[in-house]
């Protein structure tokens, strides 16, 4: 089932968390939504559950305008970062509630619940209760409690947050290796760009109320929107410098861009770590004479501190250790460093 | 994780002699056992001591006579009947005082505390005068053929009254620590109101509702001092246990007294321990030692 937002805004108080914002979830995708604490990714999914009513604006499910209809008949399956598990209710009537509240048989609800246990891997567990779980066996009970009902969508918010690493590692492969299985729409909320990048098809990235950016993981990382999801993402230098008929510049170092900036002004270059790359001469891309003042191994990379001349902050690169060991740099070398990629937002 | 594992087989070295974590059992429970004999224990069994001093066919002459019986059958069935009512009722009162913001929430919050705070009597005599004959609602009851006051209703409404309290203030904190979430979950699987009530929030206060039942249900039993005031104390009919005591002890009946009051000693004793029982099965459930074979497991 397609999810279509349009235009929701929601407050709590003067607070705004949701501001204006259009997204789009295609029917059968698995979609991330990706932002900082704070930035309304938990209340969209709450708007899309019917957990949160929005002040303006209008969801809707396929063709169907839901934005006023009440939780229950929504057909949703929603997985709680705490899990919220009935504490009184054993594994197998956890996830048979859904199917019981819609008066199925007891025959029925027992086979269905067989095959989730199944699905799950929770063999040998039905009887148990919440408190006798471990984090991740609940989280999976959670997982199909929601499923049962065979709801049009899922909604997850920050399944894995309150899991150790390990478990998180293998339940993230898990969660995607399962959609590929059953293909039911999915939304879910972290604020993990890992396990976004891992495991959804599309990612949004919210801030203050607003969508940044959407778009598969590649589009993301090669061409982001703008200087939020830049930064967001994380591992870039940045500097700043000013524009220049038609090009960007740093020193020696000049970047031409495509944007429709303005003539003059200043601007800032993200230029990612691992798209430095350090030489003896030029080499046909943009480039900057620096002076290496520290470098050390960290598994096949090197992270090398390098000073470009004439200005005193230090940027970083990152080099495959084989390319680094045969161009014999040391500290204190005097290189060439090209750019092979930037990001220029004004 | 294996490293957890082995440490928690570590720290229990032998099945038989497990080390407690907390020191001091044997001081505490000492305190304990001394605490509540001299407190409870030696002064009840007095009573029962006071019952031996009578002949076998005296004591059942006492304890199984008309005018007993219907005050026991007045006595233990209006407890469990106001105890009833306050679960229902009192659930209520503390939903409303967990789950809404209102104005005077306080206020209302300090009233449920009342009926502990004000001496018996004043309340036996505020409720005569609100519910007799010529009060501000017994009178229009009156007219429609109900008689509250110095009669049976009014021995029910003040044990109402005075068990309220205890209902409230043990289903309150349950309320308030229970998951919002929970209740959401419930709704996103597609629960109305009505069904997660009754089969999510209901079964999470049972524990509570019993103990609120078992509080309730004793204090009104060993209800007097409001309910001489409102009842009319006529014999066979608006006469209860506590007051026929009394009317025992005031003939200088000491041992008539005492034979009475051992039969509602173990009524209520296996009334409460029928209550206890089944809420401690009900707390069970979450810390069975199968729950800590699972947490081991699971680390």
């Amino acid at each position: 089932m397609k999810i279509d937002i349009q235009k929701v805004s929601k407050s709590f108080g003067l607070f705004p968390a949701l501001d204006d914002v259009d997204v789009t979830i295609p029917s059968g995708e698995l979609v991330a939504l990706l932002g900082p604490s704070g930035s309304g990714k938990t209340t969209l999914l709450r708007v899309i559950a019917g957990l949160e009513v929005p002040e303006r604006g209008r969801v809707f499910f396929g063709d169907l305008d839901v934005t006023q209809s009440a939780v229950r008949g929504r057909n949703i399956g929603f997985v709680f970062q705490h899990y919220a598990l009935f504490p009184h209710m054993t594994v197998a009537q956890n996830i048979g509630f859904g199917l019981r509240v819609r008066k199925y048989k007891k025959k029925d609800i027992a086979k269905r619940t067989d095959e989730l246990i199944e699905l799950m891997q929770l063999h040998g567990l039905g009887n148990r209760l919440p408190a006798e779980l471990s984090g991740g066996q609940r989280q999976r009970v959670a997982l199909a409690r929601a499923l049962a009902p065979n709801p049009a969508v899922l909604l997850l918010d920050e399944p894995f947050g309150a899991l150790d690493a390990r478990v998180r590692q293998d339940l993230r492969r898990w969660l995607r290796r399962l959609h590929d299985q059953i293909h039911v729409t999915t939304v879910f909320v972290t604020h993990d760009q890992e396990e976004a990048f891992e495991v959804a098809d599309r990612v949004a990235i919210l801030n203050d109320g607003r969508i940044e950016q959407v778009g598969s993981p590649d589009e993301i990382f090669d061409d982001p929107a703008n200087a939020f999801v830049m930064d967001f993402i994380g591992g870039a230098n940045v500097l700043q410098g000013h524009l220049e008929s038609g090009a960007w510049r740093f020193n020696d170092l000049v970047l031409p861009h495509h944007k429709d900036f303005g003539a003059t002004g200043s601007a800032t270059a993200y230029i990612r770590n691992k798209d430095i790359r350090l030489s003896c001469a030029p080499n046909g891309s943009p480039f900057f004479h620096a002076t290496v003042t520290d470098a050390r191994r960290v598994g096949l990379v090197v992270h090398a501190t390098i000073h470009p001349q004439g200005s005193a902050e230090p940027l970083f690169a990152e080099i495959p250790h084989d390319d680094w060991s045969s161009s014999g740099f040391k500290v204190g070398s005097p290189v060439v460093a090209s750019v092979k990629r930037a990001q220029i937002f004004q | 994780m294996d490293s957890v594992a082995h440490v928690a087989q570590m720290s229990r070295p032998g099945k038989r002699r497990r080390q407690n974590p907390l020191p001091g059992f044997g001081l505490s429970m000492g305190y304990t056992l001394t605490y509540l004999g001299l407190l409870v224990l030696v002064p009840l069994s007095t009573i029962v001591f006071k019952t031996f001093s009578m002949e076998w066919s005296a004591f059942w002459a006492t304890i199984s006579a008309p005018r007993a019986l219907a005050a026991y059958g007045l006595s233990f069935f209006g407890a469990l009947a106001a105890a009833a009512i306050n679960c229902v009722f009192g659930t209520v009162v503390a939903w409303v005082l967990v789950r809404y913001r209102f104005f005077g929430k306080r206020l209302v919050d300090a009233l449920v505390d009342l009926p502990f705070a004000v001496p018996t009597a004043v309340a036996g005599i505020a409720l005569t005068a609100v519910w007799g004959p010529q009060g501000p609602l017994g009178e229009p009851l009156a007219r429609v053929g109900i008689q509250v006051a110095y009669a049976r209703w009014g021995i029910l409404i003040a044990m109402v009254f005075v068990g309220l309290p205890f209902v409230v203030r043990t289903v309150q904190p349950v309320l308030e620590t229970m998951e919002a979430e929970v209740e959401e979950a419930a709704a996103t699987l597609g629960a109305s109101r009505a069904t997660t009530f009754c089969f999510v929030i209901v079964p999470h206060l049972a524990p509570a509702l019993f103990t609120g039942f078992a509080l309730s249900f004793a204090r009104a039993l060993g209800e007097y001092g409001s309910i001489v005031f409102i009842s009319g104390n006529m014999p066979l009919r608006t006469e209860i246990t506590p007051l026929l005591i009394m009317t025992k002890l005031e003939q200088f009946d000491y041992a008539g007294a005492t034979a009475l009051a051992a039969v509602m000693l173990v009524a209520s004793f296996s009334v409460l321990f029928v209550v206890n029982s089944l809420q401690w099965r009900k707390g069970r459930a979450a810390k069975s030692p199968r729950t800590q074979r699972a947490n081991r497991r699971a680390s």
